[in-house]
């Protein structure tokens, strides 16, 4: 009576909970463009629960794993969109992390694309003037495209914050962002300062950290380099004036909407500055202009050679069947094939969409390569990423398979084109 | 003396008994019970509000009026759970904890009396806004004043799901509002919650269901997700379906959620591929009870037509039937008043010219509380 009373306590104790098993999955055969680490033809990518385990000629594949045979295929990360429209998010104002729209049918569309990952703006609280979109005020995130799971879907917030008022604002808007990053510097220097004296046990009694709030709290943030700076600048002047900004704050920062920044790929590498190129973007130079100006298709390759880092956008930065076909993020990769026609390597431009796009947006550590421990954000494709007749086959995104051609509506009656 | 009459005497001597009333007998019918399978030719015996007797043998007690049916179908009143019927309350918006269905609620309105004559004989009447907004109440469309026909004055509380930091932020401190004051009770038990946080304190203990609304899936994830962080409290939640909740169906399958869902066919996106959302939750796991889609004269008169077509798609007929009447009823806890054909329950009866779910069957008359509401005497 007494043994079986200990046994039901100690059963009473012992949590009914049993480990969870680890689910492998293991790509098998395929061609792996790891971005990072090289080439490996006919390779075994392996991946346990929502990580990469193992990638090599020679994979101990468990015996309970899921084996897809990808022979023939390219196995690639999966493509990051350094912005995307109304993607996964519906329009609610405030944290990215409380608009998160997991069963968004276009998260299944930008997983058709091959996109695993992008950065996205909530509804800025601004002057939309007849329902334009207002700047945004709010800082970006970074999702991933998990469908059908909160879980894992945030990948970073805050990530980015649009300085777009220092290129397009009025001079009181010009001056009040110059102001409120003043005030960051001094809250920054402040917590040095406290974290000094922390360290050195000289806080005074009862000194509380220092504490930022509203934009200061992200500018601050924004100076450390933990948020990546948004200052749109398609033309020189633009370009001129967003460099002055980097370079007296030091900013992590990203140009975006880039026209002429093949006019000054120099002064922008010098600015440690990233750049958003749309290799199709098109404008004609002034007339009679004293200075190269307008657009180039080879604005990819001439920042390349001056040594900026660049992420690739299309026309159009949403997902969608509407519109003009292979002009917005559906086929991100088709950009870098207009860039490639420019002048860019083929390396540069794989780049450019997974782990370049991923550094811009802070999450290269996570994503944008294949590499063991890395996220298991996979992309496998029946060609080469760069030919229009190449469609994504499968798309994992934290190791789920979440994507598949054969079963979609949108291109399962598609045979490739040989 | 008949056994009949002797239940029926017994019942008179229970404290809550109705007032004696005349014994009504439909005769000839054939009778859908919901709770207790099909009878094929019976009787119904009223007496008052209750029903009395059901079955094929019944003695029809001597004195008794009787009303001869032969050849109909009598199918219970249907329960109408997601309503706004009669509801004056201006639409507020935003949460309002305090808010009562009841206080905005017109009794002279003319969609009850619609309601009436489609077959609806218990509606849930929705608190406006959004986040926590207030208690609904449960009614009968007898006609009469306020209080005759509200039977549940208090019967759920509403929750409107919305996307945003701040309407999360607004909820989240409604709940932790409720957590507070259910743990001060816990100290000092004299401790009373005030007016404002009580129905989210009913909420919480699940002393009232709560029907929460999403406006897309999504939300019923972020919803899962702040009802983790009150975990300690096992709240009885109806969920109002989305129109496209067949994308969450394995999350509120494997949760076995209570979905409040319209009787309409979706398609995949992109495709001409019929969705029976109905079908897909129940093989999931979860339990649906069907909503007409709005509270018009076409949605609730086709309301039948329209089940009838997840029925064709896929619904088993059994399923299908008791979702418009005592799933529903169950999912509120009104299941011993209405919600099937039984003795000592409210004698809320639709009588219909055949089968409830044939495009050519006519409701011909219908019982509120042993009361023919239509057609009118």
């Amino acid at each position: 009576m007494i043994q079986a009373l200990i046994v039901s306590m100690l059963l009473a104790q012992a949590p009914p909970q049993e480990e969870k098993k680890p689910v492998f999955v293991a790509l098998v055969g395929g061609d792996i463009q790891t971005v990072t680490q090289g080439v490996m033809k006919g390779g075994t990518l392996l991946i346990r629960n929502d990580k990469i385990h193992k990638i090599g000629a020679v994979v101990e594949i468990p015996e309970e794993a899921t084996r897809i045979d990808v022979r023939g295929k390219r196995v690639l990360p999966g493509f990051v969109a350094p912005y995307a429209r109304s993607l996964g998010i519906t329009p609610a104002s405030g944290k990215v992390a409380d608009a998160l729209d997991p069963y968004s049918e276009s998260i299944r569309l930008a997983l058709a694309g091959g996109i695993t990952c992008a950065y996205v703006e909530p509804r800025g609280q601004g002057k939309g003037v007849f329902g334009g979109e207002p700047p945004p005020s709010s800082p970006g995130a970074v999702i991933k495209m998990s469908y059908g799971s909160l879980e894992g879907m945030l990948l970073a917030e805050p990530a980015g914050i649009s300085l777009a008022a220092w290129v397009n604002g009025s001079p009181s808007e010009r001056y009040e962002l110059r102001d409120n990053l003043l005030k960051a510097r001094a809250q920054l220097e402040k917590e040095r300062d406290y974290d000094q004296r922390r360290t050195g046990n000289r806080l005074k009694p009862d000194e509380k950290p220092p504490r930022a709030t509203g934009i200061v709290e992200t500018y601050v943030k924004l100076l450390k380099g933990d948020v990546t700076a948004r200052i749109p600048a398609p033309h020189a002047d633009d370009i001129h004036r967003a460099i002055d900004l980097i370079q007296e704050f030091h900013l992590k920062a990203v140009l975006t909407d880039l026209v002429e920044g093949w006019t000054m790929a120099e002064d922008i590498g010098r600015a440690r500055a990233y750049a958003l190129v749309e290799p199709r973007v098109k404008e004609h130079a002034p007339r009679n202009s004293p200075r190269p100006a307008g657009s180039s298709i080879e604005q990819a390759a001439i920042l390349r050679k001056a040594g900026v880092k660049f992420a690739l956008l299309p026309p159009n930065a949403a997902v969608g069947t509407g519109g003009t076909a292979g002009r917005d993020l559906m086929t991100l990769p088709l950009e870098a094939a207009f860039a490639i026609r420019g002048g860019l390597d083929e390396k540069t431009a794989l780049e450019a969409l997974t782990i370049t796009a991923a550094e811009i947006c802070g999450v290269d550590g996570r994503v944008g390569s294949l590499e063991e421990g890395k996220d298991a954000d996979v992309v496998v494709l029946d060609g080469d990423p760069f030919d229009y007749r190449t469609f994504v086959e499968l798309t994992f995104v934290n190791g789920k398979l979440l994507y598949e051609k054969a079963t979609s509506p949108y291109f399962s009656h598609l045979k490739k084109a040989r | 003396v008949s056994p009949t009459l002797l239940l029926a005497l017994l019942a008179l001597q229970a404290p809550s008994a109705e007032p004696e009333g005349e014994i009504v007998a439909l005769r000839g019918l054939r009778i859908l019970t919901v709770a207790r399978g099909d009878i094929a030719v019976g009787t119904i015996l009223i007496q008052g509000r209750k029903i009395l007797e059901v079955g094929s043998d019944v003695k029809i007690p001597s004195g008794a009026r009787i009303l001869d049916r032969k050849g109909r179908v009598a199918f219970p009143g249907v329960l109408h759970p997601l309503s706004r019927m009669g509801m004056l309350d201006g639409s507020p918006s935003g949460p309002n904890l305090r808010q009562l269905a009841y206080d905005g609620f017109d009794p002279l309105s003319d969609a009850l009396a619609v309601a009436a004559r489609s077959g609806v004989t218990t509606v849930a009447i929705l608190p406006s806004g959004s986040g926590f907004t207030g208690r609904g109440a449960i009614l009968k469309p007898t006609g009469g004043s306020r209080d005759q026909q509200i039977f549940e004055k208090a019967g759920f509380v509403r929750i409107v799901l919305q996307s945003g930091t701040a309407a999360k932020e607004a909820l989240r401190q409604a709940l932790e509002s409720g957590r507070k004051a259910i743990e001060a009770q816990k100290k000092t038990p004299t401790a009373k919650p005030d007016e404002k946080t009580l129905a989210v304190v009913q909420f919480l203990k699940g002393e009232l269901p709560a029907i929460v609304e999403a406006s897309t899936p999504g939300e019923l994830l972020h919803f899962w997700q702040l009802m983790d962080g009150f975990a300690e409290f096992h709240p009885r939640i109806l969920l109002a379906a989305p129109p496209d909740a067949y994308r969450a169906v394995s999350e509120l399958g494997s949760r076995h959620a209570q979905v409040l869902l319209r009787p309409t066919l979706a398609l995949a996106p992109f495709t001409r591929e019929r969705i029976n959302t109905a079908v897909e939750l129940e093989k999931a796991g979860a339990r649906v009870a069907l909503a007409p889609y709005n509270d018009n004269r076409e949605a609730l008169e086709g309301l039948f037509f329209r089940v009838g077509e997840l029925v064709k798609f896929g619904l088993p007929r059994e399923t299908a039937l008791r979702a418009l009447t005592l799933t529903p009823a169950e999912m509120l806890g009104i299941q011993k008043r209405v919600g099937s054909i039984e003795a000592g329950k409210d004698a809320d009866l639709l009588l219909l010219s055949g089968d409830p779910l044939s495009s050519q069957s006519r409701l011909e008359e219908v019982f509120v509380n042993g009361h023919r509401v239509f057609p009118g005497e």
